[in-house]
């Protein structure tokens, strides 16, 4: 691991710790939802450390919670789709055939929808019918469900396509000769060699998801007020632009922060492989 | 997954399929999900009527043929229902000679047919998606071809803005740019469409921008390693010590090489081109169909929802159907290039 990239991963990794470590350690000093009208749009100081929003809330809790919000539901999505993705994409391509043919197929067609539109359709669903909770919980599960749905289908096609590169490699034809069961050769043999694209396909789903939930909650889908994520947190900054941008101008350096971490990290892992970052490759 | 050795006419009937097969599948379930939408319409009436019993909803249900199953609606949508309007017809509700007919029926909200409104509103998004795409990929052709050429610190510079730009949240960067040249230096509309020829340019400004960074984060890297990776090849090398010149190096040689592959970027680029346009409609208030599409899912006007949708999955496969297909007939080697895709 070169040095670009650890500096990319230490970053990515204090956004985590910020986002996941601050609302509980500033939890006990600021109430997120504690509205004080004498403190509306109060400056920078030494009560409210990053000044306080329209309705005199506290700025900073409530963008540590934003940040929460927003990478606990891509964090879960992207494993979520990482590992069902994988699966699927082992056994399809170790396997081949017909249904190989007809998930190729499938997803060559499915690659063409436009996703955000996608994503909002899903988004605005009601999903309480199939039992799922109301609030924040419950926006959390929605978007969850919904990027684990639309994105396992990228990682199912790159590991598909990595595996049906190893099908006809000795060591796996050794394995299949010496009679070891499907499930061991993929497991033990096939998982090993396409897990570092994977994880690498996975964290740029991060990436693509942090930025999908911000803006979801920007249009009003995902999470709804006062329960604050990057996204809904720039929706409420948008009418006070003028008078006070910092709500809008902080969420998004957030959002910047985690986003670029991966990309950062991604693009350095290339250049020390000597492969050249491809922005449709990922 | 590109298939050696197939000219690209070849591949046109499998892409006619599954075109067909797209355009079954989408309407199918965009149909059942709005249906799956919160709070049916009849409901929602329901709510803000104070005094309203029960019957009513009953018959408010009827009216709006909301009492029928889905794929008998479904069937209705696609063909329309008898020539005769009689009560026994399940279409009565839904005046549509049906979209099989070229009939997109009527909108609830506009109070007029959804193709007299789809008209204006295309046109304002592709004002905005053919500049933007345009524009980003000159600029990240120009760009990294430069700093393919220069190396060192513009190279570094390309990589930290294209990163920086590959992981902006697009809708920021339009607040951001509303904030500083509308808001803080007051140059520019932050929204909006302008009078005439002068006013729309003037209005375009911004949000055609925003598509444009968006698309030169997308490209500019790709450009110059594809062109890095030229000038490393041996043919170029071959080239340069029987003493061609520079330029008829980069112009014959090493640009063909180089953009080649960009073509098919481009193409698994251009779903993301609706998603873009959309998320600048909203940031800037322009009436696209993205826009369109986002606030008749909340205005219960299922018709416009059906039309826009199959708008935006028919016309997104078809140009990067038409792109690969061209990629396919520039580049008779056609091997996996197409690159495997980021959530575009």
């Amino acid at each position: 691991m070169n040095r670009g990239a650890r500096l990319a991963l230490v970053s990515l990794v204090a956004f985590a710790l910020v986002a996941l470590l601050g609302p509980l350690l500033l939890g006990f000093t600021f109430d997120p939802d504690q509205i004080n009208p004498s403190e509306r749009y109060a400056a920078p100081g030494s009560a409210h450390w990053l000044g306080t929003d329209a309705l005199g809330r506290d700025v900073l809790i409530r963008l540590l919670i934003g940040a929460r919000s927003s990478l606990v539901v891509a964090g879960l999505a992207s494993v979520l789709a990482t590992i069902f993705g994988a699966t699927i994409g082992l056994y399809a391509g170790y396997r081949g055939g017909l249904w190989d043919r007809v998930f190729l197929r499938a997803t060559d067609v499915f690659r063409t929808v436009p996703k955000l539109p996608l994503f909002i359709l899903l988004a605005a669903v009601d999903l309480r019918g199939l039992g799922f909770p109301t609030g924040p919980t419950g926006a959390t599960l929605q978007l969850v469900f919904v990027m684990t749905l639309v994105s396992w289908v990228l990682i199912a096609r790159l590991t598909r396509g990595a595996a049906l590169e190893l099908r006809s490699r000795t060591f796996v034809e050794a394995a299949r000769s010496l009679g070891l069961s499907e499930g061991r050769i993929v497991r033990r043999h096939l998982l090993p060699h396409v897990a570092r694209p994977v994880a690498v396909a996975g964290a740029m789903l991060l990436g693509d998801l942090v930025l999908y939930e911000s803006v979801l909650s920007y249009l009003g889908l995902g999470f709804q007020p006062p329960t604050p994520s990057l996204g809904s947190l720039m929706r409420n900054g948008l009418a006070e632009l003028d008078r006070a941008p910092l709500l809008t101008v902080l969420p998004g350096l957030l959002t910047l922060w985690c986003v670029a971490s991966v990309h950062f990290l991604v693009d350095a892992r290339k250049i020390a492989r000597g492969v050249g970052g491809d922005p449709g490759s990922g | 997954m590109p298939t050696r050795g197939r000219s690209g006419l070849r591949r046109l009937p499998i892409r006619v399929l599954g075109l067909v097969a797209l355009a079954a599948v989408s309407s199918l379930g965009l149909f059942s999900l709005l249906h799956a939408l919160p709070g049916d319409p009849v409901s929602r009436l329901m709510f803000q009527e104070a005094n309203a019993v029960p019957e009513e909803a009953q018959r408010l249900r009827r009216l709006r043929g909301l009492d029928q199953p889905v794929l008998v609606r479904y069937r209705c949508w696609l063909v329309g229902g008898r020539e005769r309007p009689s009560d026994s017809d399940p279409c009565a509700a839904w005046p549509t000679r049906g979209v099989l007919r070229g009939d997109l029926g009527h909108s609830r909200q506009y109070k007029l047919p959804v193709s007299a409104l789809l008209g204006p509103r295309l046109l304002t998004s592709l004002s905005l998606m053919i500049p933007g795409l345009l524009f980003g990929l000159v600029a990240a052709i120009v760009f990294g071809l430069l700093a393919a050429k220069l190396g060192g610190l513009s190279d570094l510079a390309l990589r930290t803005v294209g990163v920086l730009g590959l992981a902006t949240p697009t809708h920021w960067l339009g607040l951001m740019l509303i904030y500083v040249f509308a808001i803080e230096l007051g140059w520019l509309p932050s929204g909006g469409r302008g009078e005439g020829l002068g006013g729309g340019l003037w209005h375009a400004f911004l949000p055609v921008a925003t598509l444009a960074l968006f698309y030169f984060a997308r490209f500019s890297r790709f450009v110059r390693n594809a062109a890095v990776e030229v000038l490393d090849a041996p043919f170029v090398s071959v080239l340069k010590t029987r003493g061609v010149s520079e330029g008829r190096l980069w112009r014959a040689h090493v640009l063909p090489h180089a953009l080649l592959p960009l073509v098919a970027v481009v193409g698994h680029a251009l779903p993301g081109l609706f998603s873009g346009s959309l998320i600048v409609e909203k940031v800037f208030s322009l009436p696209g169909v993205g826009v369109l599409f986002f606030e008749s899912l909340g205005n219960d006007d299922p018709m416009v929802v059906m039309a826009v949708g199959m708008l935006l999955v028919v016309a997104s496969f078809v140009a990067t159907s038409l792109v690969e297909l061209a990629y396919f007939a520039l580049d008779p080697r056609t091997r996996s290039s197409i690159s495997e895709g980021r959530l575009s």
